[in-house]
């Protein structure tokens, strides 16, 4: 069956959707689409916006160049679409191009196709984040601490040190994948798909205590939020607050916080918590540890070093998924492999396979 | 020998200590395995890590002390000013001996030293000169913890007999084992690092839902979607 013959039989249930979701994960323009299938630009919007159907040697083409099944591009009858459920939060609308915005809502958008079909064979966690922490976005930051706390209560998790964020979320129901994009200005975000939270993580696998931050400050997002306003730096300064807050509580913290700065005294906090050093300066000035004129000082000092992008002390690695290698060998013990995951979820075999193999880095892998 | 001059509330801190080292050793006692590779030097190791960490918790909690690790040795200044710094014992034939063999150690002989020929008239009557002390653990992985010595260096030829002072702080009848209870020590405390914390577990199952729900496995290319 050569590649038109191949894609004939979905013509007649094209998805328009689908394509822009495919084009969005591809990082293309619909001038780079146009070119790729040599049409017009406007050719393009009108097969996005269902005004035109694709002929099977046009569905075939697209098929070819976005480097998805023509499967992919039918309607699956479930009348889903990208914003049927809300929109992702991403920290800074004007950090972030809307290409890399796109491609990484995609993404999640792809992951939780890839749920969809591995929970008819497994059962993961259900997510049991509370609905009684959502915050007022005049709520104090005090308020914000409290949230914080409570929830470590309700999670049970233990004083001291967070062990792994990404192994506690995934506990708790909720599902993290990492961007397969290498655009740092996303570094994370969030966003639920119906009962499903979904947390992406920067793709950066070498800077621990940023990752475990990230994966707090989504939480904090899908925990105090209801509403998502991408970019509103009120729910972002909640978020960072609550993230702080769950990783170094207050009580079992401060008692910590040297007055003053002395790197290897922060070194060693650092090492502790598993948070930058950064964030360790912020909580002690938060919590009054530390004088505004120290701090400024201190922060200073870790700029004139030129370690403020680049930390002592640093912590590489990353934590990596429980959920998705435990997954991944339920479903090989049926006779399900990557390969049917990525054929039943009519997605990209290279998607597929680099959302299951979470935990490919070299490095040791800690928490194991 | 009274350490209080020393020491200030000198029974708080000879506790502290011990608490400090019967639960290190008990935990790598317990955790030895010659399977995985353990020998006496990954005993001393952990218990040289294990130490410091145990120690700190102990002494974070004790008003007016200060812990910090310069150059990253623990370094424990008590309320009288005194510093402690932990070591473990070395013995030259029966004697308890301090060799210089860092950097560090030969200072803190070296400082005592010179404390207590420079400075001695300039101390209270009654208060020996001097103001670094060490603490020594001895004991192996058959036997776990077999004493604690706290003891005042100085500089010499010969460092099994150059102590100021020296005294056993803890002795343990080695044929008993250890009762300390040790089952709350991963999540009680708040510095033990991150890394060395239980990550929860996740439980994911398998499930057959591909029947009884009307879901289908496969897409049907029909399309009947």
């Amino acid at each position: 069956m050569n590649s038109i013959d191949g894609a004939r039989p979905y013509v007649s249930a094209f998805a328009p959707f689908r394509l822009t979701l495919a084009r969005h994960y591809r990082g293309m323009r619909k001038v780079d689409l146009a070119r790729h299938l040599n049409v017009t630009p406007s050719a393009v919007t009108q097969l996005e916006s269902g005004a035109s159907r694709p002929k099977a040697s046009t569905l075939a083409q697209i098929s070819l160049s976005l480097g998805f099944p023509p499967a992919f591009f039918a309607a699956d009858g479930r009348r889903r679409r990208l914003d049927d459920h809300g929109r992702a939060f991403f920290r800074s609308l004007r950090s972030t191009r809307q290409l890399d915005r796109d491609q990484a809502e995609a993404q999640a958008f792809f992951a939780s196709e890839i749920l969809d079909t591995i929970e008819r064979h497994v059962r993961l966690p259900a997510s049991d984040l509370p609905t009684t922490l959502y915050a007022p976005e005049e709520a104090t930051l005090q308020d914000i601490e409290q949230r914080a706390i409570r929830l470590r209560d309700l999670w049970s998790v233990p004083a001291g040190p967070t062990a792994s964020m990404v192994r506690l979320l995934e506990a708790h129901g909720v599902v993290v994948t990492r961007c397969v994009i290498e655009a740092d200005e996303v570094h994370a975000f969030s966003r639920w798909f119906a009962h499903r939270p979904l947390v992406v993580l920067s793709a950066d696998r070498n800077d621990l205590p940023r990752l475990r931050f990230d994966a707090a400050h989504e939480l904090g997002h899908l925990v105090l939020h209801a509403e998502v306003e991408p970019g509103n730096r009120i729910l972002e300064q909640q978020a960072h607050r609550f993230a702080a807050a769950f990783l170094m509580p207050k009580d079992e913290i401060a008692g910590q916080l040297p007055p003053t700065f002395r790197l290897d005294e922060y070194g060693h906090l650092k090492e502790v918590w598993g948070v930058s050093m950064q964030a360790l300066l912020y909580r002690a000035r938060d919590l009054r540890r530390m004088t505004d004129a120290t701090f400024r000082r201190a922060m200073i000092r870790l700029s004139a070093l030129g370690r403020r992008k680049n930390e002592p002390y640093p912590l590489y690695g990353h934590e990596p998924s429980a959920l998705w290698p435990r997954a991944k060998e339920i479903l090989a013990t049926r006779g399900v492999g990557v390969d049917a995951v990525a054929h039943d979820a009519r997605l990209p075999l290279d998607f597929v396979s680099r959302v299951f193999e979470d935990d490919y880095d070299e490095r040791p892998a800690l928490f194991g | 020998m009274n350490l209080d001059p020393y020491l200030g509330d000198s029974g708080a801190v000879i506790d502290a200590v011990v608490r400090a080292y019967r639960r290190t050793y008990a935990i790598n006692v317990r955790r030895f395995d010659p399977k995985a590779g353990d020998d006496s030097h990954t005993f001393g190791t952990q218990n040289w890590r294990g130490g410091l960490h145990h120690l700190e918790q102990e002494f974070n909690r004790m008003p007016g002390v200060r812990v910090d690790r310069p150059n990253n040795h623990l370094r424990i200044t008590l309320r009288t000013g005194v510093t402690l710094r932990p070591y473990r014992a070395h013995f030259e034939g029966e004697y308890l001996a301090f060799f210089p063999i860092s950097e560090t150690r030969a200072r803190v002989a070296r400082d005592n030293t010179y404390t207590f020929f420079e400075y001695s008239a300039s101390f209270a009557p009654g208060l020996l000169p001097v103001n670094e002390l060490v603490i020594q653990h001895d004991g192996d992985h058959l036997e776990g913890l077999r004493a604690i010595y706290i003891g005042a260096p100085l500089d010499g030829e010969d460092p099994a007999k150059g102590w100021f002072l020296s005294e056993c702080i803890y002795a343990r009848d080695t044929t008993v084992a250890d009762d300390i209870d040790i089952s709350d020590e991963r999540d009680s405390t708040t510095t033990v690092p991150f890394t060395e914390r239980k990550a929860p577990d996740v439980h994911v199952f398998a499930e057959d839902r591909s029947s009884g729900d009307g879901t289908e496995s496969k897409h049907d290319p029909a399309g009947n979607e």
